[in-house]
């Protein structure tokens, strides 16, 4: 049995270690297959536990080696942490079966592996890091990973959507690094409590460096999470990636930066700083341009996958929006979108990457009738897309419910408008989309529904958003406990 | 000459902001990759040597206990550092693979008329 | 009264899991398929009839679940207003799908009709048997895009395009009610159906949330200018849905204003602002436009379309006037126009089904081929028009009386000339069926008469029958639980 009081390293440690094996084990398809699942699945347990010891004892600071702050590296395992890595958990799970079940995109299944866990070990350390220098290490591993799963599909528009990636990504990551001296210029320190403690004095004395701080922080993980203008980079990496990398990069990997954007924000930064700065007016104005230029972009797609990237920018809106209106509910809903998002996104990718599997057809004027062929994975599509509008029962509406009950308390009703409006553009292009599955005319292409290893994960998605629409009690604790670090 | 003093006494953040920013602007605006490439080097120096800078010393030794010894540059910097170059190597490493398989599909290292040959394919 | 029960929630739940069922049984038997689908109406009626005693013993029975949705939390709630709705509901969906058993058989997709057609009557009864506006809200969706179902179910061009406009509508409708349901619980703290209304202040966000009420409900219950999809929607689809949407769909609008007016914001609130006034006008305007348009169709399934219109105008009326007749006369006419518009559609569907005729020119003499049909027809009509002592009577005579009360002399005359109306539409159709100088056919001379099934004959000569009797009995039930319901909405208001 593990000593799971290790757990905040040993979920990165069990992650990383399989990415090194998998490479070993060579052309035994099986073994990699048990080994990748099984890491996951590892990661999964010990996140789950974690999550009840944090809701049970609070916060854990676990030093690495046993070494001390200020001297050593913490890994801070808070209820947002702990929230975030339970969610890139279960998430990366379902989609690493579907990466061993799916269609197969890719040469080296092995290698693809490799990338994925190096990728989730990331994200996992990311969210849990303690201290600024180990966030911005694990943030390029992630990166470069990220750029990797695109790659790997060796097709042309793969290859330079993933270039074009990098170059922004390492733009951001140079802001973020070069905000991360800063920081440490002014405090000495890159553990983010002593930051806080020492920015109450210091601040005062170094305005200026501070602010240009904040403000490469905000444009680095900005560029990152793909903010509204900062998006441009996202529709073509995503949509010409293999399935399960989009799943992943849309579902997971973009909110990851949001998650330690905010973590630094509360961490590092302190409340009051944050509340100085015209932080949340930023997030506010660029997420309205986000709900707004995002849903007009993905009406104009006919290309299946890049209309679901498009519509991620919009989601990506939303999620700063709960925090750019700051209050406790406002900030519930952000965090609620971060987890509903996944599932729903990666819902839609898995779908339509086994409709295109099936079928090869990728144009969405062309998916008339196939529901009536493929009627299960359609099904699961219509609950996905009914989630992004924001039906209720699903996922989507509750995340979407609590945001706008916060932008009421927030005392902006414009806000609570502007869900409601961005939800019926959603509407407008992911409705007709589902009308002509189901009801338009046949047409000549044969379409079966794949076999039920590939289905499953789709199935078990649609189940999560119905489960989290209805019951989302099960999240509260958490996500109000996550609110209660920023409003308190 | 007071400000020329206060550019000299911070010498080292100057130039670094100077390469950063010539970093930064080869990586958005030239075409080739091999150059986009360049920048992102350029950028990332520049970051090293801001973040040595912080840590320096004037006068300073190596923070190795010996007696006579007052003053230690601080260490943190140089070891993070070390770090930091390790993951521009590899970002650089990484990139260069994927020019090269950019130059075996589009035959070509620049940047629009690879966007070019792009949106032909498509059309 | 309050007892706690979750039995309340049973006639959503029964609906709701049958319509699963039926998805997985139909594909083996469509005797099964049409069973569980009559049996899925019967139960919820049942379901619903069994609180009989309860329910006029004064008690509103609630069930509460706060751990759902938090954090405004689901509950259910029947009182006397929702026992009598529901009842209406479940009984004509009940004769409704029987009808439909055998309808349907000339139609394609069978199995894709029965499942939506409980899963909507599942939201239907969700709607009215809800104890807050999040439930509601809830249960108001899933009753309107699986009635999308319904609407496009026969796939031409002419449905698709209607049903994208009712798609688009509704949405808008669903997302005004969210947002009115956001800003009652800013205000309020809870969404609950209370009597005597919520603790709101009267504030712009207040009206903004009225005005989405008026909105979200206003399009479902077909309110000008909001009606824009409904005469496009309700004829293209097959006549037994034409039925549900138009007898009982349209109906969880009104409901749903009656609940809001009463119970959201109470009577003093309403008294107070002007908004009834906006609310009274909206609906006059829905009467004059729905049955002056009426009379220019000619396609009989849009003739009645718009005659829904006109009618629902007079239960709206009835809400905006705040008086307790025009309550009793709105609510009642919840029930009377249930039964009426229910049996047009379904003899109009009879006769379509039989002779293919959707136009009211072509119906000459058809009263002499089929005279069960148009008798159930012209019984229907009458009531529309308020022969009395038919249901169409009582509900104008007590909106009347109501608007009198009122002070509003303009809309007794109002009611005057749209009963005028009724009558310029109806009865030259019935006359000219009965009495025209029909081109004899020989052919269809020899066929026997009212060619049908004991399966559509009986549903409509069911619903005709409570129309003739139900003012007859020596004990109106009906208009009893009516006016229960309405002095239960005003009393706890005072």
């Amino acid at each position: 049995m593990l000593n799971l009081g290790h757990a905040p390293v040993l979920i990165v440690v069990v992650l990383l270690l399989a990415a090194f094996i998998i490479p070993l084990l060579g052309k035994r398809q099986g073994v990699v297959n048990a080994v990748f699942l099984g890491a996951g699945a590892a990661a999964f347990i010990m996140s789950l536990s974690m999550t009840m010891r944090v809701l049970a004892e609070g916060t854990l600071h676990y030093p690495v080696g046993g070494w001390a702050a200020p001297y050593g590296i913490v890994v801070l395992v808070d209820v947002f942490a702990a929230y975030s890595s339970l969610v890139l958990a279960m998430v990366a799970l379902i989609i690493s079966w579907f990466a061993v079940y799916g269609p197969r995109e890719v040469r080296h299944n092995g290698v693809y592996f490799t990338l994925i866990l190096l990728l989730t070990a990331a994200m996992q350390g990311m969210v849990m890091a303690g201290d600024l220098f180990n966030l911005f290490v694990f943030i390029e591993i992630s990166s470069l990973a990220a750029i990797a799963i695109i790659a790997i599909k060796g097709t042309k528009e793969s290859v330079e959507a993933s270039f074009r990636y990098l170059v922004l990504s390492a733009l951001g990551s140079g802001g973020v690094l070069f905000s991360i001296a800063l920081i440490f210029m002014i405090t000495g320190h890159l553990n983010m409590e002593y930051i806080r403690t020492t920015l109450i004095v210091t601040a005062e004395q170094y305005p200026l460096n501070l602010l240009t701080s904040i403000g490469l922080m905000v444009v680095g993980f900005g560029v990152k999470a793909a903010l509204f203008p900062m998006h441009v980079w996202l529709p073509d990496a995503h949509s010409n990636a293999p399935t399960a990398s989009s799943a992943l990069l849309s579902g997971l990997v973009v909110k990851v930066y949001i998650i330690a954007l905010m973590r630094i924000a509360y961490l590092a930064l302190g409340l009051e700083i944050f509340a100085l700065l015209p932080i949340r007016h930023l997030f506010l104005a660029l997420s309205t341009g986000a709900l707004m230029v995002g849903s007009v972009f993905a009406m104009v797609q006919d290309n299946a996958k890049r209309l679901l990237a498009f519509s991620t920018v919009t989601q990506v809106g939303y999620i700063f929006l709960g925090f750019g209106l700051f209050s406790p509910r406002a900030i519930e809903g952000g965090v609620l979108h971060i987890l509903n998002h996944a599932v729903m996104k990666s819902l839609l990718f898995l779908a339509a990457g086994v409709i295109i599997h099936q079928t090869g057809i990728k144009k969405l004027s062309q998916f008339n009738g196939l529901g009536r062929k493929m009627p299960l994975t359609f099904a699961a599509f219509t609950v996905g897309a009914m989630s992004m509008v924001g039906i209720p029962g699903t996922a989507g509406f509750i995340s979407k419910l609590y945001i706008a009950l916060g932008a009421l308390d927030a005392d902006m009703l414009v806000f609570a408008v502007l869900i409601l409006v961005s939800s019926l553009l959603n509407a407008a292009y992911y409705f007709p989309i589902i009308i002509s599955a189901f009801f338009g005319k046949d047409s000549e292409k044969e379409a079966v529904e794949p076999r039920l290893a590939m289905l499953a994960p789709i199935l078990v998605l649609a189940l999560m958003v119905f489960f989290f629409g209805l019951f989302p009690s099960l999240m509260v604790p958490l996500v109000q406990q996550t609110a209660l670090l920023f409003v308190r | 000459m007071v400000i020329i003093e206060r550019l000299y006494m911070n010498i080292y953040y100057l130039v670094a902001v100077i390469l950063f920013i010539i970093g930064f602007h080869t990586m958005l605006t030239h075409n080739n990759l091999l150059k986009k490439i360049m920048g992102m080097n350029i950028m990332d120096t520049s970051l090293f040597l801001f973040f040595v800078a912080i840590g320096y010393i004037h006068g300073g030794q190596a923070p190795i206990l010996r007696e006579g010894v007052m003053q230690y540059v601080n260490p943190v910097p140089s070891a993070l550092i070390l770090t930091g170059i390790v993951i521009s190597v590899s970002f650089t490493a990484f990139a260069l693979a994927l020019v090269v398989l950019l130059h075996k599909q589009y035959g070509t290292l620049d940047a629009d008329k690879i966007i070019a040959l792009r949106s032909k394919r498509h059309a | 009264m309050q007892t706690t029960s979750v039995a309340v929630i049973l006639p959503v739940m029964v609906p709701l899991l049958l319509a699963a069922v039926i998805y997985a049984v139909e594909r083996r038997s469509w005797r099964l398929r049409n069973s569980l689908s009559v049996m899925a109406a019967l139960a919820s009626f049942l379901l619903v009839v069994q609180h009989y005693r309860t329910i006029m013993a004064d008690t509103t029975i609630v069930a509460n679940f706060p751990q759902l949705l938090p954090p405004l939390g689901v509950s259910f709630r029947l009182d006397y207003l929702g026992f009598f709705v529901a009842t209406v509901v479940s009984f004509v969906w009940l004769l409704v799908t029987i009808y439909s058993t055998a309808y349907m058989v000339k139609e394609h997709a069978k199995n894709r009709y029965y499942p939506f057609s409980v899963l909507t009557l599942a939201g239907a009864m969700g709607v009215i048997l809800s104890g807050d506006l999040i439930t509601f809200f809830l249960f108001f969706e899933v009753m309107s895009l699986s009635a999308y179902v319904l609407i496009i179910h026969e796939e031409t061009a002419v449905a698709m395009r209607a049903g994208y406009r009712y798609l688009i509508l509704t949405i808008i409708g669903g997302l005004s009610l969210l947002f009115s349901v956001i800003a009652v619980f800013q205000q309020a703290g809870r969404v609950s159906f209370t009597p005597g209304g919520l603790p709101l202040e009267i504030t712009a966000l207040t009206f903004l949330a009225f005005l989405g009420f008026l909105v979200g409900f206003g399009i479902k219950a077909g309110m000008v200018p909001l009606h824009i999809w409904l005469p496009e929607a309700h004829p293209v689809a097959p006549s037994p849905a034409s039925a549900l949407l138009s007898g009982l769909m349209l109906k969880t609008g009104a409901f749903g204003l009656i609940r809001v007016t009463y119970q959201i914001f109470g009577l003093e609130m309403m008294q107070i602002v002007m908004w009834r006034d906006q609310l009274q006008l909206l609906a006059a305007i829905t009467i004059f436009l729905g049955s002056a348009v009426a009379i220019t169709q000619d396609d009989i399934k849009r003739r009645l379309a718009y005659s829904s219109v006109g009618q629902m105008g007079y239960i709206l009326l009835g809400v905006g006037l705040l008086t307790e007749r025009a309550l009793i006369g709105a609510i009642f006419h919840i029930f009377a126009h249930a039964f009426m518009k229910s049996s047009l559609f379904l003899a109009a569907g009879a006769i379509i089904y039989s002779t293919g005729k959707r136009r009211v020119s072509e119906w000459v003499g058809l009263g002499r081929k089929m005279p069960i049909t148009m008798s159930v027809f012209t019984v229907a009509a009458l009531s529309m028009v308020g022969v009395p002592p038919l249901v169409g009577f009582v509900s104008k005579w007590e909106l009347a009386l109501g608007a009198l009360d009122a002070g509003s002399v303009a809309y007794v005359l109002l009611l005057l000339l749209s009963s005028l109306m009724n009558f310029i539409y109806y009865f030259p159709l019935i006359q000219n069926a009965f009495f025209g100088e029909g081109v004899a056919h020989a052919a269809q001379a020899k066929t026997r008469r009212d060619n049908l099934p004991l399966a559509m004959l009986a549903p409509m000569v069911a619903l005709a029958a409570v129309i003739l009797l139900i003012d007859l009995l020596p004990y109106n039930f009906a208009l009893e639980l009516a006016e229960r319901a309405t002095y239960s909405l005003f009393t706890t208001a005072r």
